[in-house]
């Protein structure tokens, strides 16, 4: 695809979250000067709620604010909105289960020049451990507004991590069914199955072409939806593979490959192998530059579906 | 307000002091010095003040109730049961595995209130936009925020109180509560909180906590001008004169037994009448 009709899901998501405003209940929250809101600037006044400069505060604000009726939009960077204020998500939206949606501009490397303190390899951990939370991670600019559209309509809070990194679509279907609790297939195959979500997906389907070559063919699962997980989309693949791999641009700890892991050794023990970042703190350094240095690329994912597809019992 | 009415207050709050003991007495756990400090307080803002309804505990225009401070969920819990909103006998399951009075109020389950209480971070920031977006609806209620005075000296909670101002937001009355010791005066902090707050152009007022007649005409003052958003440093005497209230299980929030319970249910009982 052409380099310049790749877009950010977080352009595609500020886009389509300005098409929102019409709704009555509808409000966004941010900080000033934080982010850059696209779109969301040319918002009408009594739309946008701004915080002031305290983290915490704009995550009590947006409880105050659904507390009246309203579906708060909380937009600001992971690493301030979710560590900085961890314990007022727990206690204010997740507990009372409030309808409040929490939507990053910076997840997995896609600001990696901010380096380890800025980028948040675990966010996915913690939000998914969270009680009552639900979790999402789209891939393209269907997946956004598939995603957006379902936060619209759920009931509690919901945490959607977005990035900064142009991507391509990921198919042609733009009336793709996006829900929570579901999953999308990128590819139909016979061999392995490859569980994606984010930017994976692409480096999943670059790896496709090379395992092809090889004699095997993955099957590519988006799961844009980490919590609630698929888990009857992963284990009908499952069944018909016998193995498994799981890449995601997080840790290994407490993401894709922990819910797919779970989601096997429980239900249909396979071979599992994981494309992941170690447990350790990120460098600073350009995204693509990250992606190749902690081996979250299409060649990771070849040598992994290699592996498990060698494991597998015949 | 006359001295029946003000006998009458009393009598309730008593009431609902002896229930606060019974109900951390049955729970063997729970805090019990600040419940029984704010018991007058709540009983004037539920009795005197609030508009509400406890058979519709939802309806849009009420006003609203937000506890900024978990050590006083006691208190609450008592009153809403004497203002109706459920039945007293609820009281005696507070904290046990599936009651509807956990140690913290859910939200969701418990009829009357109004707020998730958050341990960390600064209820004021709840409540601001709370009051702010009821306003913007076209709605007269108001948005009390009780919480203890050590409570507001942090830069969350100026900052909170910086916005109110800049949204103009005036729908919000803020109790500061702080324990008076003999002989005992504002304390710095206090100071420079009232003095910021000013400064910022709320209207800070002072009133004694323990007496209906003072709070009466700190709120009769508030209800007359209504055009900034307000705090009331809230004093009141360490323990109304309990000799409970000073010993250690009280103050360390470890429970009491059945013997303290009843000791301090007879010395309560014996205030309420004479």
């Amino acid at each position: 695809m052409d380099d310049r009709t790749k877009t950010c899901t977080w352009n595609d998501f500020c886009e389509h979250l300005a098409s929102f405003a019409v709704d009555e209940d509808f409000i966004l929250v941010a900080q000033e000067m934080d982010i850059d809101l696209g779109p969301l600037k040319n918002l009408p006044e009594e739309k946008v709620f701004l915080s002031s400069v305290s983290d915490p505060n704009m995550i009590l604000n947006a409880a105050g604010l659904a507390l009246n009726g309203k579906k708060p939009w909380i937009v600001g960077v992971s690493s301030k909105i979710l560590s900085r204020s961890y314990s007022e998500i727990r206690e204010s939206l997740a507990l009372p289960s409030l309808s409040v949606r929490i939507a990053v501009p910076d997840g997995g490397l896609s600001c990696g020049e901010e380096g380890a303190s800025r980028i948040m390899t675990e966010d996915i951990t913690l939000m998914r451990a969270m009680p009552n939370m639900s979790v999402a991670v789209p891939s393209d600019r269907n997946s956004v507004k598939g995603i957006a559209d379902a936060a619209r309509r759920l009931e509690g809070p919901v945490y959607i991590r977005l990035g900064q990194t142009p991507l391509s679509q990921l198919n042609d279907d733009p009336d793709g069914d996006f829900s929570f609790g579901g999953a999308r297939l990128l590819r139909e195959g016979t061999s392995v199955t490859v569980c994606t979500c984010g930017i994976m997906g692409h480096q999943a389907l670059k790896a496709a072409d090379i395992l092809d070559q090889q004699g095997i063919d993955i099957e590519i699962l988006d799961f844009y939806s980490l919590k609630p997980f698929p888990e009857q989309a992963l284990l009908a693949s499952v069944r018909r593979t016998g193995c498994c791999v799981a890449a995601e641009e997080h840790s290994c700890i407490g993401g894709l490959c922990s819910a797919t892991a779970e989601c096997l050794s429980t239900t249909y023990p396979v071979p599992v192998r994981f494309v992941a970042i170690d447990d350790q703190f990120v460098h600073s350094g350009t995204p693509d530059e990250l992606r190749e240095y902690f081996g979250l690329t299409w060649k990771e994912i070849v040598n992994a579906a290699a592996q498990a597809w060698a494991l597998r019992r015949r | 307000m006359e001295i029946t009415r003000i006998n009458e207050l009393e009598q309730i709050a008593s009431e609902v002091r002896k229930d606060i003991v019974r109900m951390v007495g049955v729970a063997r756990s729970g805090p019990l010095e600040f419940p029984l400090l704010i018991s007058d307080v709540l009983v004037y803002l539920y009795w005197e003040e609030m508009l509400l309804l406890a058979h519709t505990p939802k309806r849009n225009d009420r006003d609203r109730f937000i506890l900024g401070t978990e050590d006083g969920v006691p208190a609450l819990y008592s009153i809403l049961a004497r203002r109706g909103y459920y039945g007293r006998e609820e009281l005696w399951n507070y904290r046990r595995l599936g009651a509807m009075l956990q140690a913290l109020p859910d939200f969701r389950r418990t009829p009357g209130i109004d707020a998730p209480c958050v341990t960390s971070g600064t209820e004021l920031a709840i409540a601001a936009p709370l009051a702010q977006s009821l306003g913007m609806d076209g709605l007269h209620t108001r948005v009390f925020c009780l919480l203890e005075d050590k409570d507001c000296g942090c830069e969350d909670f100026f900052l909170e109180a910086a916005r109110c101002t800049k949204e103009n937001i005036k729908n919000i009355i803020v109790i500061a509560v702080y324990k008076q010791t003999a002989g005992s005066q504002s304390n710095d902090q206090q100071l420079k909180c009232r003095d910021r707050l000013s400064a910022y152009g709320w209207k800070v007022l002072e009133m004694d906590g323990s007496d209906f007649a003072s709070m009466e005409e700190v709120f009769g003052r508030l209800n007359n001008d209504g055009a900034e958003p307000a705090i009331i440093f809230t004093s009141i005497k360490n323990g109304k004169g309990l000799s409970f209230a000073e010993s250690d299980h009280v103050r360390t929030k470890k429970g009491m037994s059945i013997e303290a319970m009843d000791r301090a249910l007879e010395e309560l009982e014996g205030k309420s009448n004479g």
